[in-house]
Order: structure tokens, then sequence, then C-alpha cells
């Protein structure tokens, strides 16, 4: 589903002594199938926005558009129900919203809110708790005897199980171990290629942007501050570090390696080993040379 | 915001906690005994210049438009239908009448209500929670009691966000929200139940912690925020006494010859509270309204 802002702010506690302008004037638009990633610093306004992708917040001024939904301060909108069933949203430490007796009926709970079959949830489910990398015998067990990272891959499945066309994730690895962060940002990824989805990711980690995004927005005090492509956004030092932002750190590498060997080497997401290769070739190339 | 404390210059905020811990037991003490709608509301109006002072007008009057909605409801159910009234002062439509004795228990109930609240959030705006704890410590208050005050102070905000974070959250996977009334009771539980046990697990942290600051350590304890009694505290805690000393000759003595509450005085703080509840009313229909239009252009 396409997504789109239209100039859009959104003021907390409007008319009070606490008001507080957490985004102004935002627009931009994500093709459907997109993978996009949301950087800023903390306090940019990226959770606010976030929170418009699904209806659970309104904006105070603009419109947003999730394919046919239309979200504004005007009108309610018709149907919020399956804009939410459409749009599935894992938020920060999802594991605190992790309730029922077991695993499978927690992950099931998603899809019985939308009237969606026993046997279809029961097959969902198995689907799920596959995805996430758990063993299915843990269905039967209680959610709350599960380890931390476990509980992340629960609740993580319970928003899989959804069958969501929009995937909407608010940090989901924070906290976790690096190995366990590597395995679900993979799997989010292959989530994203195989079902086809429209993905947005809040990420506080300029690596996991610029392996996974295809596009990238740069959030600064509620206004978007720059967009893009990631190899264009995420190799202009200065322009990040005016938000507190650092180059990713193989883009870093390579301009050292730039500055130490006179040549520069382009990079196109070529791995570590192939990386080596070129590096390498320009190390030995530059010997003979000199 | 973490608590009700409005961070702010002024001579009411430099004053010690414990001075104004005494400040709204001797307003409790005072409206009890002024149990007289007049003087209560002399003294009420007394109490604003404080409020001024302590540059807190806006949210003081944010905060008490709720106590003024008991205040109303109050004044009006039981200006009618309170047993004791026997004197009729006048009638309104299908011949509800208001009697004067009713009216006088009323007013002075709501007043009183309002006069505590005053001094409470007054209290409350210009204290920081934990000034106040370090206060009560100096009284030799338990560390740990004063500990169990502070904190309870700082977990409401606490939980109040939690609760924000799961609700979206089970909205998310579209938690129905309408529906009967058992559905909605069996609705409280994936909201309560994680809540609960974020919370457990909070407190449980919270004492690893403390334990590792030596919380339970014997023997006294300094604080990082010191309050002293000044001059200004006594200036205050003087005034206080000359004030309740008044109050209690007024009671003693003059209580017989004083008739101060009439008819009028009565109905007008009737009519006041119902005007100004209009107001609020009319303020919540507008800015509803408004939040309409403004969205549609």
């Amino acid at each position: 589903m396409d997504i789109t802002f239209k100039d859009v702010s959104y003021i907390y506690q409007a008319n009070t002594p606490f008001e507080h302008r957490a985004l102004s004037g935002v627009s931009f638009h994500i093709p459907s199938g997109s993978f996009v990633a949301v950087i800023g610093h903390t306090g940019s306004g990226k959770s606010t926005l976030l929170q418009h992708l699904n209806g659970l917040l309104r904006p105070t001024e603009g419109k947003v558009m999730i394919g046919d939904y239309q979200i504004s301060a005007a009108e309610k909108t018709k149907d919020i129900k399956s804009l939410r069933e459409k749009v599935g949203v894992v938020f920060q430490y999802p594991e605190h919203q992790l309730f029922e007796e077991t695993v499978a009926k927690d992950i099931g709970f998603g899809p019985l809110n939308f009237n969606v079959e026993p046997k279809e949830i029961e097959r969902r489910t198995g689907q799920a708790i596959k995805a996430v990398g758990l063993p299915e015998d843990l269905l039967q067990r209680s959610p709350f005897d599960l380890s931390g990272g476990q509980m992340r891959r629960v609740a993580i499945a319970g928003v899989l199980a959804m069958n969501p066309e929009v995937l909407v994730l608010d940090e989901p690895t924070a906290g976790l171990d690096p190995s366990g962060q590597r395995e679900i940002m993979d799997m989010f990824s292959r989530q994203h290629k195989n079902n086809n989805l429209t993905t947005v990711l809040v990420t506080h980690s300029m690596e996991d942007a610029l392996r996974y995004a295809d596009h990238i927005i740069i959030m600064k005090d509620g206004e978007k501050y720059m967009e893009g492509a990631p190899l264009e956004v995420l190799v202009n030092k200065e322009e990040l570090q005016r938000v507190q932002l650092d180059l990713p750190e193989v883009i870093q590498f390579l301009h050292q390696a730039e500055k130490q060997f006179g040549k520069a080497i382009p990079y196109r997401k070529q791995g570590i080993a192939q990386l080596a290769k070129e590096l390498t070739a320009v190390v030995k190339g530059g010997e003979s040379h000199g | 915001m973490n608590s009700l404390y409005m961070p702010k210059d002024s001579l009411i905020h430099s004053l010690d906690p414990r001075t104004k811990m005494l400040f709204v037991v001797f307003v409790v003490a005072s409206s009890f005994i002024l149990n007289d709608p007049a003087l209560q509301l002399v003294f009420l109006v007394a109490l604003f210049p404080l409020v001024v002072m302590a540059k807190v007008v806006k949210p003081y009057l944010i905060s008490i438009q709720f106590l003024l909605l008991f205040a109303v409801l109050i004044m009006t159910v039981h200006g009618i239908y309170n047993p004791i009234g026997v004197t009729p002062v006048f009638e309104i439509f299908g011949g509800l009448t208001f009697k004067y004795e009713s009216m006088v228990y009323a007013s002075v109930m709501s007043f009183r209500i309002l006069v505590i609240g005053t001094a409470a959030v007054l209290f409350v705006m210009t204290t920081h929670p934990s000034d106040m704890a370090s206060a009560l410590v100096k009284w030799k208050v338990p560390h740990s009691f004063a500990f169990i005050l502070l904190s309870t102070f700082q977990i409401i905000p606490i939980i109040a966000r939690e609760a924000k974070i799961v609700m979206e959250a089970q909205q998310a996977r579209c938690l129905d929200v309408k529906g009967s009334l058992i559905q909605r009771v069996k609705n409280l539980v994936p909201m309560f139940a994680p809540l609960f046990i974020i919370t457990f697990m909070k407190v449980h942290q919270l004492s690893y912690v403390l334990e590792c600051r030596a919380f339970s350590r014997k023997g006294e304890k300094t604080s990082l925020r010191e309050t002293k009694i000044g001059s200004l505290d006594y200036t205050f805690l003087l005034g206080m006494l000359g004030v309740l000393a008044f109050e209690i000759y007024l009671k003693l003595f003059m209580m017989g010859s004083l008739h101060l509450t009439t008819d009028a005085l009565l109905t007008y703080s009737l009519f006041g509270t119902w005007i100004v509840f209009g107001f609020m009313i009319i303020k919540f229909v507008v800015k509803q309204f408004q939040g309409k239009i403004g969205g549609a252009n």
C-alpha cells in the first residue's frame, strides 16, 4: 500500500500549558513495496510519525493517506479496524504487550480480533512462530516463562500473524544481543521480500538503515530533514553530524581508506569479503605504482 | 510532565516544605473552624493572592475546575433535597425549592472542598517531591516511609505512560473497545495483565537498584536537596498563627453577634458556581466544535 503524508502536523495537548508540537509540516511519499528507514535523534518526532500510520493518532493539520484510507483531523476514518488489520505495528519493547496464558493464544489474539477462522488462525500461528525462528513446541507454554529474546519474537509473531500489508517497526531490535538483532532484522527483510510488504523501520542504527532500507527519511525537531536513497543520504557527513548522527561504519571506513590510499572505493552494498578484495586491489595497486 | 510540580521562582516556592505542609494543616483546620459560608468565602478569596504570588494561576485554575464540579453538584443537590432545610429561599421550575439551612450546609461543604483543594494544589505545585521527602526525614519520619511517599508521586505518571503504550499496542492488534458490557470487561485483561507485569518488574528492578545504593543501611542519611527554615518561614508561620488565633476568637466570642450569611450571599454563590460551570461547558463544546471546523479547511 502506498503511504503519503501531506503537510502533517501534530500537536500534543493542544490549548493547554503543556502544548507541544511534535510534527510540523511533514510531507513524503512511500511507494508500495518499499523498505523505508526513519532515522532521527531522540525526540525528533519519529514515534509520533509512526503512530499516524495506523490511525492511533490523527494529524492536527494535514492528511495521511495509506492505500485507500485517509486520516485527517476533519473526519473520522471509516473502517479503522480494517486499516489496523492491514498495518501491523511492532512497538518498542513489544514483549510488554503479551498477556495470554499460552504463546499460541497470544499470537492468535490479533487475528481473533479480526474475526479470522480458528483453522486459519492455527495455520498462521504455526507459520508465524516458524518465521521468527522459534520451535513449535513453545506454542503451549506461557509467554512469561520465556527469555526476553524469545518473548520479543513471540510478540513479533503476534503482529506477523495478522498478515499485514504494511509492517511498521519501532526499533524492533533494541536491547537484544548482536546476533539476535541480526537474526530479527534478516527475518523482517525476508518477510518484506517474500510477502511483498511495505516496511517502515524506525531505527537508531545507521548500519541497519544502510543494509536494509531502499529509502531513508531523516527527522529533526518534528520536521523532515533529509530524504533519499541510502547511498545519497548516508554519505553526507556534515549534514548528518548536524543532527547528531554518524556515518555508517562501512562508509566511515571507506572514507578513511580513501584518505590513506588516495583512491576511493565506491560503495554499492557489496559484502565484507568483496570489499576486502577491492581494498586489497587498491592497496596493492597503490604500492606497485608508488 | 513528571508530577504537578511547576518549577518557578517565587516566594512560595522558596518556602521550606515543612512550612507549606503546616500551611495545608492550617488551612484544613481553618476550614473546619470557620463553618460559616461567608467566612469561608472570605478565606477562599484571601488564599488567591498566594496563588498569584506562586505564579501558578493558570494551572491552578485548570486543576480547580474539577473541584468546582463537586461544588456545583453538592450545592444544587443538597440545596434542594437535604432534609435539614425548612425555610424556603427561592423556587425554580417544577417546584424544586432551595432551603436556607440546606444551602448553608451545602455551601460550607463545597467551600471547604475548594479551600482545602486550593491549599493542596498550591502545596503540590510549588514543592518539589524530593524536597518534601527530605523535609519529612528532618521531621524524624523514617527514611523508608518518606521514600514510599516520594515513589508514589513518581510511579503514577510512569504507570500512566506504560498504560498508554500497552493500550496502543493492543489497539494495533485491534482490541475492540466497543461491544457488550461483558465483552468490555473481558477486554480489560489485555490491558491490565501486561500493565501489572510491567509494574511488578519495575518495582523489582527498583528494589535492586536501591539495594545497590545501600538503601537499607542504618544510620543518618544526607540529602542532595537541602531544605532550611529561614526568616521567611518564621514570618509565614507567625502569620498563620495570628490568623488561627483570630479565627478561634471569632468562633468563641463573636459567632453569636455576627450574621454575615444572608439569603442573597447563598443565592449568589450558588448562581456563581452555575455560571462558572456553564462557562466550562460552553468552552468544552466550543473546543470540540472548533476541532471539527478547524480540521475541515
